[in-house]
């Protein structure tokens, strides 16, 4: 590390010296044709663009995400964590927060006898992270939510065998 | 917990996509109103659509005015940029009669109500 700082140190000087020769034989840096062959105007377009502006945090993209208007209007989402499935016992998958719209209408097909739908939403499966996700993915989106399954805390209790034979429980049954 | 994050939060700096103020946003949404009404009777020549000059205006009057409540100038300027898009396809004949029909919807029927023409329609 020393050596290669040293070795900067001994060609910085040069190079400071080759930097100045430059600016006194050209005045001004060496200029970017785009920029150099630009209109005042485009430059100015071009220096407002690289900057910020400032916007409400809350915004609908309904307008411009391309989703049908009646869709917009009608639909309601539910926010839920996915069950667990009921023939395994690993809880893995069920960590996410996942939003599903209101069922539509299907109908079988008369052709195959296949299930058909005209719902566009119905296979949409987007997972969250968190419930707070969520909600902001649909209100940005300008949908009706709510949150369904929220967890409640579970009351306590005592779990003991023993308990349940206490002298002041009368869940001793009698044999006689 | 939304309603508190944004009452934290109301504002926020973000990169500009093609407008920095609500004036200029504007004039480019005016810009693209023109650029369409002025189109509207080559349109309908070159379609050869069932409407007047006069109810293509109304109509696009419509669809500017459909969305007279969007504020964010990110919004109004993806908005210019779609209709943009449509408009090149109009003029360069990318679409066909029915996508320019599509404006007026015709071709969706309302859903029966009543329930004989329920049970006509063979709907639930």
């Amino acid at each position: 590390m020393s050596l290669i700082r040293q070795a900067l140190a001994r060609t910085a000087p040069t190079m400071q010296f080759t930097a100045r020769r430059w600016a006194s034989s050209q005045d001004g840096g060496p200029l970017d044709p785009s920029t150099a062959l630009a209109r005042p105007e485009e430059l100015d377009q071009r220096n407002k663009l690289s900057g910020k502006i400032t916007v409400p945090v809350e915004v609908n993209l309904g307008p411009i995400s391309g989703v049908p208007e009646e869709q917009l209007k009608e639909r309601r989402v539910r926010i839920h964590i996915p069950p667990k499935n009921a023939m395994q016992s690993g809880t893995d998958n069920i960590n996410t927060w996942q939003i599903e719209f209101d069922n539509r209408e299907r109908w079988e097909n008369p052709l195959m006898g296949w299930a058909s739908t005209g719902d566009p939403l119905s296979n949409l499966n987007v997972k969250f992270g968190s419930k707070e996700e969520a909600i902001t993915y649909c209100e940005r989106n300008g949908w009706r939510w709510f949150v369904d399954g929220d967890l409640k805390p579970k009351k306590e209790r005592v779990k003991n065998y023993g308990i349940n034979f206490s002298w002041n429980k009368r869940t001793r049954v009698s044999t006689k | 917990m939304a309603g508190r994050e944004a009452v934290k939060r109301a504002v926020q700096q973000v990169r500009p996509i093609l407008s920095v103020d609500r004036e200029e946003a504007r004039k480019r949404a005016l810009n693209l109103y023109k650029a369409w009404y002025r189109q509207i009777p080559y349109i309908v020549m070159d379609y050869d659509i069932p409407m007047s000059i006069e109810q293509c205006r109304s109509k696009l009057r419509e669809e500017f005015v459909k969305h007279r409540q969007v504020t964010d100038i990110r919004v109004i300027d993806m908005l210019v940029i779609k209709g943009q898009m449509e408009l090149k396809e109009t003029v360069e004949i990318w679409k066909q009669k029915g996508h320019i029909m599509r404006y007026w919807k015709e071709s969706q029927d309302p859903k029966p109500t009543d329930f004989l023409s329920k049970f006509i329609q063979g709907v639930n």
